[in-house]
């Protein structure tokens, strides 16, 4: 099993990006790469290495799953645990996100204390999932 | 022959007996016949004897002499004005004219001075016995003369000769009518009859005799009479030879009385005859033929075989059932009696044993008791072959039991007294039972017809006459049966006008004059019924619409008796077939101008009919919507769903159905309708015709779609701030920045709990909406439940470590349930979370599961307070919560109770709680176990 230790963040919103930002990396002890749009994220993911892409859906310009679209063209997408932070959680939007790539959502608002260790447990099975 | 006014004045004055006169000549009916060879005859004679080339029987009619016979002359009458025999006919003797051109009375008559010249006239008056002059035996010459003495007397008596065969031929006539109907009689006979000449020689058989025989043995040779019937004895073995035939052995002298013969012919049942044949004479007493008349006693001796089969039939039943027998001394009135006599009337035969005539008769029913003393005594005289009595007999019980008795005289003394009377003695109380049931059935059945008041049952004779009027046409028409019956004709509650439409039908119909009461039955008179619609007029003056069947009434023997008329009120139907008519109507006009769309579907599926807005709702005309499928129209991921129940319509597991359905309108935009659908079945319960209505619905899901959205966006742009908030407040007091002042703390603390409730509340808030839409989707997995149990004590821990609760979990039974894992882990959180927040701190609370039958009960054990009784009936109801303030305090939206009673129902599970206040509460819901 392989410890996670990188998280691609893509949020529009500032305070946001900051709370999870510390929630992860001093609460959860990871390495946060905190991008303010799509475009950003494209633009450092390759050099990042991320193992979780941990995306907003709602963005201007580029939203979530346009920057997911996107970071397929350069990532091996399908290696990286793929999470969508939103509010938008009716089922069918939820559904959209599994859809689309995402193997699971981080409803907003999160609780900072326990949100490292919501996504270490997606990790858990994320990975569980890729050796069955 | 010309007449001029000097004839007339010649002419002879009429008789004095004239009227009588010639009333007796008419009586003669002779006038105008065809000549007759006696009569010619007798002129001849007379014309001979007299030496006069003319002679004429002359008969004088009111204004003519006619000849019945006549010599040496054309004509065949003469006006009586110019006859020499009206002057004849005065006297009773011989009238002479010697020579009339002469004589005064004649020298001007036509007849003298005309072509015929006559000169000489000698004419002897026609005498009947009451003294008329029928006419004259007359001869006539061309000369004057003179007749002599014996020519004189020759006519005389050819004039009595005359009289005489005019009044034979009279009597003949009659004789050959009376002979003639005498034959029409014998024709008609029931009895068969042949008579035959001295010879043997068949004359006449009658048409009854024409009929056993199967032809008319008269028309045919006697050698070929067995190719059409044949006669035997009256056993039918051996053939009757034509010497021992009744008609012969009369003829050769032997006296034939009741001779029993049977005839087979072609084409007839065999037929058993009684014989009885004799000479036939004529007025002198001489043997001229002989006749028989034959009866059909076949059905006689059929009746007398069927007695002897059912007296062997009883011999037979004797002895296989247990009958009881008898004897009686006739002399000592001594009886012997077996087992099952006593047994039918409850006695043992012991009991009996002193039985005799009187005491047995002190038993028969008092009604019965004559006629079985009078059948006894007309068997002993031997009027009837056997004591044949059915009675009533008193049992030892004391009621009546039916017994037939059968007994014959089997010994008699030497001057021919019965002695002894022995028989059997069936028990047929069930027998008499079972034809009081018959009877009373048919009692019954009569009260029925008298008691169907909504028949009207009239019957009348032949002319029209009622004769019945049962109580369903007393309550039709009002009158009563007393008024009616022998009084009346149905022509008193009918309405004149009718009939007389009725009757102008049939005359027209029929080519002749029909009317009255011939209107109602002359098309049943030979059978069959006629039905038609009537107006009644009742006796208070309503109207009423009847339905009227008549048919005719026969006797056995086909004789027309009478009518039966029953009649139906048909007001009733007639108002529901005209409320019919009228909501058929309304549907119409409703169907019209609904604003909804509406259609009429075949169950074919093909259009019936569109209104005009369902033609507007697609964009097409009426014309082109009929020309186009409705599946067509039809979203193709809505098709199946529709068939499906469309086909749970028709096989009636629904009569009707609802569906959100989507459709295609003429421009290929999308459409969203709800369908309703009724099936439509006719009066036997076949299905007719579907009736669709379609709402569009595309505005409201328009609607419903910004709603979503805006829920959505609301929901998103509340979360957003909050996320911030919250998760700051959370790593603030989390202590991930550091250590917080205590000053602080607290205030801190208190903004944390309420950036939690706020999201709380705003899911909540969604959650209810999405609940109360139906829009809540579930996704069912088949889980462990024990699994989610400890999974949810997890997640539950970090809730209930700062409130110092344990939460305990007890139960390990495995339980797979199909549930939406993360809804039921909503359930399990709130009911936790509640459970944690009303125990006092540093309690317990238990979360336990077991099995109960095909459920799993699932419970949260606090150690609260309990929920205060007030509040327990509003527990599940939305925005409740115990006390507003504590509540406030303990954090929540009041709406957790009521989405976890949403969900664990949406999951096929119930909800509840037990709790005792003080003491605690349990909350639990159960799920079915796979």
């Amino acid at each position: 099993m392989t410890e996670l230790k990188r998280v691609l963040h893509v949020e529009d919103d500032p305070s946001i990006r900051m709370v999870a930002g510390i929630a992860l990396e001093k609460v959860g002890n990871l390495e946060v790469l905190s991008c303010e749009s799509g475009q950003m994220a494209l633009e450092k993911a390759v050099a990042f290495d991320p193992q979780v892409l941990l995306l907003d859906v709602m963005m201007p310009q580029m939203d979530g799953p346009a920057t997911l679209k996107q970071l397929r063209e350069i990532l091996d997408v399908d290696s990286k645990l793929v999470l969508f932070m939103t509010a938008k959680v009716q089922q069918k939007e939820i559904d959209e996100y599994l859809g689309i790539g995402a193997f699971g959502v981080i409803i907003k608002p999160f609780d900072p204390m326990t949100l490292a260790r919501q996504i270490q447990e997606h990790w858990k099975n994320f990975q569980q999932s890729r050796a069955g | 022959m010309p007449l001029d006014d000097k004839v007339t004045r010649q002419s002879a004055p009429l008789p004095p007996n004239e009227a009588a006169r010639i009333k007796a000549l008419q009586q003669l009916v002779i006038l105008d016949t065809p000549p007759e060879q006696q009569f010619d005859d007798i002129v001849q004679l007379a014309a001979a004897i007299t030496g006069c080339p003319i002679a004429l029987v002359s008969l004088v009619d009111t204004s003519r002499q006619w000849f019945k016979a006549k010599c040496g002359l054309d004509a065949t009458e003469t006006d009586r004005g110019i006859a020499f025999c009206a002057h004849a006919i005065l006297g009773k003797e011989l009238f002479e004219v010697c020579d009339a051109s002469s004589d005064p009375r004649f020298s001007a008559n036509p007849l003298v001075t005309g072509t015929l010249s006559i000169r000489f006239y000698a004419g002897m008056p026609l005498l009947s016995k009451q003294g008329f002059a029928y006419g004259t035996l007359c001869v006539i010459d061309t000369k004057p003369g003179r007749l002599n003495d014996f020519q004189r007397q020759a006519m005389e008596r050819l004039a009595r000769q005359v009289v005489w065969c005019m009044e034979a031929r009279l009597q003949h006539e009659q004789d050959a009518g009376v002979s003639k109907s005498l034959t029409s009689l014998l024709e008609f006979l029931p009895d068969g009859l042949i008579t035959t000449d001295i010879e043997g020689n068949i004359k006449h058989v009658n048409s009854i005799a024409r009929r056993w025989h199967g032809i008319d043995p008269a028309t045919i040779n006697r050698q070929e009479w067995p190719l059409y019937f044949e006669l035997f004895d009256q056993s039918g073995k051996q053939r009757l030879a034509l010497a021992d035939t009744p008609l012969t052995r009369v003829l050769r002298g032997e006296q034939v009385k009741d001779q029993e013969l049977i005839i087979r012919s072609k084409g007839q049942p065999e037929r058993l005859m009684l014989c009885n044949a004799d000479y036939l004479r004529d007025s002198q007493g001489r043997r001229t033929g002989a006749v028989v008349v034959m009866r059909d006693i076949t059905a006689n001796r059929d009746a007398s075989r069927s007695i002897a089969d059912k007296n062997r039939r009883l011999s037979v039943i004797l002895e296989g059932t247990r009958a009881g027998t008898w004897e009686c001394n006739l002399q000592t009135g001594a009886m012997e009696l077996n087992d099952r006599w006593a047994d039918i009337i409850g006695y043992r035969l012991d009991e009996l044993s002193t039985l005799n005539v009187e005491m047995l008769e002190r038993w028969v029913h008092p009604d019965d008791l004559a006629m079985c003393r009078e059948a006894l005594q007309q068997h002993l005289r031997g009027e009837l072959p056997l004591y044949d009595v059915t009675m009533r007999m008193r049992h030892k019980h004391g009621h009546y039991v039916w017994v037939h008795d059968l007994g014959r005289v089997f010994e008699w003394g030497p001057t021919g007294q019965a002695l002894k009377i022995a028989g059997t003695r069936l028990d047929i109380s069930a027998m008499k039972q079972r034809d009081a049931e018959v009877a009373s059935a048919r009692n019954y059945l009569q009260e029925i017809i008298n008691a169907a008041e909504e028949v009207s049952i009239i019957a009348t004779d032949a002319q029209g006459l009622i004769t019945l009027f049962n109580s369903g046409a007393e309550r039709m028409l009002g009158y009563s049966a007393k008024d009616m019956v022998g009084k009346q004709t149905p022509a008193i509650f009918h309405l004149p006008k009718q009939v007389e439409q009725r009757a102008k039908e049939l005359s027209s119909q029929y080519d002749r004059n029909i009317n009255g009461f011939d209107t109602f039955v002359h098309e049943v008179r030979t059978g069959g019924t006629d039905t038609r619609q009537w107006t009644y007029v009742c006796r208070d003056g309503s109207l009423k619409q009847v339905r009227l069947s008549v048919s005719a009434l026969h006797e056995g023997q086909g004789k027309l008796i009478g009518f039966l008329g029953m009649s139906m009120d048909l007001t009733r139907q007639l108002e529901a077939e005209e409320s019919a008519r009228v909501s058929i109507e309304r549907f119409e006009r409703a169907f019209a101008a609904a604003a909804q769309g509406m259609a009429l579907l075949s169950v074919t599926g093909h259009w019936i009919d569109v209104n005009d807005a369902l033609c507007q709702m697609f964009g097409y005309t009426r014309e082109e919507l009929l020309k186009i499928d409705l599946d067509q129209l039809t979203y193709p991921d809505d098709l199946n769903k529709d068939l499906q129940l469309v086909r749970q319509t028709l096989d009636g597991a629904i009569s009707h159905y609802q569906m959100e359905k989507r459709y295609i309108d003429s421009d290929g935009a999308l459409i969203h309708g709800i369908l309703s659908v009724s099936l439509v079945r006719d009066s036997r319960g076949w299905p007719m015709h579907f009736v669709l209505q379609i709402q569009d619905i595309s505005a409201l899901k328009h609607m419903e779609t910004l709603k979503d959205e805006f829920v959505s966006t609301v929901s998103h742009e509340l979360r957003t701030p909050l996320t911030s908030i919250s998760g700051a407040l959370g790593l603030v007091c989390g202590g991930v920045l550091g250590e917080v002042p205590e000053s602080m703390q607290e205030m801190l603390s208190v903004a944390s709990n309420n950036a939690l409730r706020l999201s709380a509340l705003i899911n909540d808030l969604l959650d209810m909406e999405k609940l109360v839409a139906g829009k809540m989707n579930f996704s069912f997995h088949e889980v462990d439940l024990t699994a989610l149990l400890d999974e949810a004590l997890i997640t539950m821990e970090s809730y209930a470590a700062p409130l110092a609760i344990t939460i305990r979990r007890v139960g390990t039974a495995p339980a797979r349930i199909s549930v939406d894992p993360m809804r039921l882990g909503q359930v399990l959180s709130n009911l936790l979370s509640n459970a944690c927040k009303f125990s006092p701190k540093g309690a317990e609370v238990k979360l336990e599961h077991k099995l109960v039958d095909n459920m799993v009960e699932v419970s949260v054990i606090d150690q609260g307070s309990g929920i205060p009784e007030s509040f327990r009936a509003r527990i599940f109801q939305k925005f409740s919560q115990a006390d507003a303030s504590t509540g406030r305090s303990k954090g929540g939206t009041g709406l957790g109770l009521v989405i976890c009673k949403e969900l664990i129902e949406r999951m096929h599970g119930e909800i509840g709680y037990e709790s005792f206040e003080g003491q605690g509460t349990r909350f639990w819901f159960r799920l079915p176990v796979l």
